[in-house]
């Protein structure tokens, strides 16, 4: 049977789907592209970043949230309203603030944590 | 500008229960193992330095998240079910109606017409009442592979267990390995279907040519040694590329550039 019949197909739901889901998703994160699907709230870590503006960051600064395109797929960068970015986000739950903003959403990032140079960030529509 | 970010060891964070954890990574340049494939960046998707993060993340968070049923039956009924032209939803819907109305006796499912009924009524997927495609075919496919499962050694090693579910009718080589993947929680099998095959062949892990009809044992090798060269265990793996790729390809290109920085380099070689 080996390649043949159902097994020769392109897709599997092979997680947990129903909802859609990811993990790190975040609270009312997951399902499809439902607008209300966009309105949820997400903690993250700030990656890669960037040592020279997080020194300057301090909890309760608002962050822009955008896509940039890479060669190989769309990634999030974080910036200051002053157009300078901070780092980019990474977690289990940056697939589905991509998918939103895709859709016209517009998230802003809150300091919500700063440990030395480790920024916690929580994620929301603005 | 780029070659400080590019030359200096990558950190990865995550946040559990507000601490922060961390995953160091090679540099973007750095070869992964003696290839020419090289780690990327982290943050940018489908490089090997992108899997193995999320790969770090998804296992911290969730790690057996791909899990579908309580058992073997379990398995073998959800993932017969999806698959091919089957919308996810739809899948599991049907897996829950038949799971639900067996209700552990399995052998009930060796009858197709019993099969068959309960797959030709409509489901309910978000509030919407839709029909299973291939009814039939499905109904016959899993009435037959419950009619033989019987015969075979539920207690073999992994890739043996993939083998012998190999044998039941209307599962190849896919989808007994996300069985055996999903049941046991196996690094030892991968699940080639599109989305890892694409995620493979952007990375240059597959020799031009080889197709999942011909060459499946060779490509699940170069996929679990890629695992393995990048820390993240094949299981997890699989299904981060899975659900990765599923969601990139769904995504609108948006070309909103930012200015490169130098500590956020826009490109980075991965071939």
């Amino acid at each position: 049977m080996s390649g043949r019949g159902p097994d020769s197909g392109t897709d599997h739901n092979r997680n947990s789907i129903g909802s859609g889901g990811s993990p790190g998703s975040g609270s009312g994160a997951g399902g499809g592209s439902d607008a209300d699907d966009c309105l949820f709230v997400q903690t993250a870590p700030l990656s890669s970043p960037v040592p020279a503006v997080v020194s300057g960051l301090k909890v309760g600064d608002v962050l822009e949230v955008d896509l940039q395109n890479t060669p190989s797929g769309n990634r999030l960068v974080v910036s200051t309203a002053g157009g300078q970015a901070a780092g980019s986000l990474t977690h289990p739950g940056h697939l589905k603030i991509i998918q939103c903003i895709g859709t016209g959403h517009i998230y802003k990032a809150t300091v919500v944590q700063k440990t030395g140079a480790l920024i916690a960030l929580r994620i929301e529509p603005k | 500008m780029h070659s400080l970010a590019l030359s200096t060891d990558q950190i990865v964070y995550a946040l559990k229960e507000e601490a922060f954890l961390e995953l160091r990574l090679p540099p973007a340049s750095t070869g992964v193992g003696i290839s020419e494939l090289q780690w990327g960046m982290h943050d940018h998707p489908k490089t090997p330095a992108y899997w193995a993060a999320q790969s770090w993340m998804w296992g911290l968070e969730a790690p057996g998240h791909y899990k579908l049923g309580n058992s073997l039956e379990d398995e073998i009924i959800a993932c017969l079910l999806g698959g091919y032209g089957i919308p996810a939803e739809v899948g599991i819907a049907a897996y829950e109606r038949i799971r639900s109305e067996c209700d552990g006796l399995y052998e009930a499912l060796a009858d197709e017409g019993f099969v068959l009924d309960l797959l030709s009524r409509p489901l309910e997927v978000r509030g919407r009442k839709v029909r299973y495609r291939f009814a039939r075919q499905k109904a016959h496919f899993l009435a037959s592979s419950f009619q033989a499962l019987p015969e075979i050694d539920q207690g073999l090693p992994d890739r043996a267990l993939r083998d012998g579910i190999m044998t039941l009718k209307g599962i190849g080589p896919k989808t007994a390995s996300w069985v055996v993947r999903n049941w046991r929680d196996s690094d030892l099998v991968a699940i080639l279907d599109i989305h890892i095959v694409r995620a493979c062949e952007h990375m240059g892990l597959f020799e031009p040519g080889w197709t999942v009809e011909r060459h499946y044992l060779a490509m699940e090798e170069a996929f679990l040694a890629f695992a393995e060269l990048i820390g993240a265990r094949p299981s997890l793996l699989d299904s981060v590329m899975w659900n990765v790729m599923r969601e990139l390809a769904r995504q609108p290109v948006i070309d909103r550039r930012l200015e490169p920085t130098a500590d956020l380099p826009l490109f980075a070689s991965v071939n």
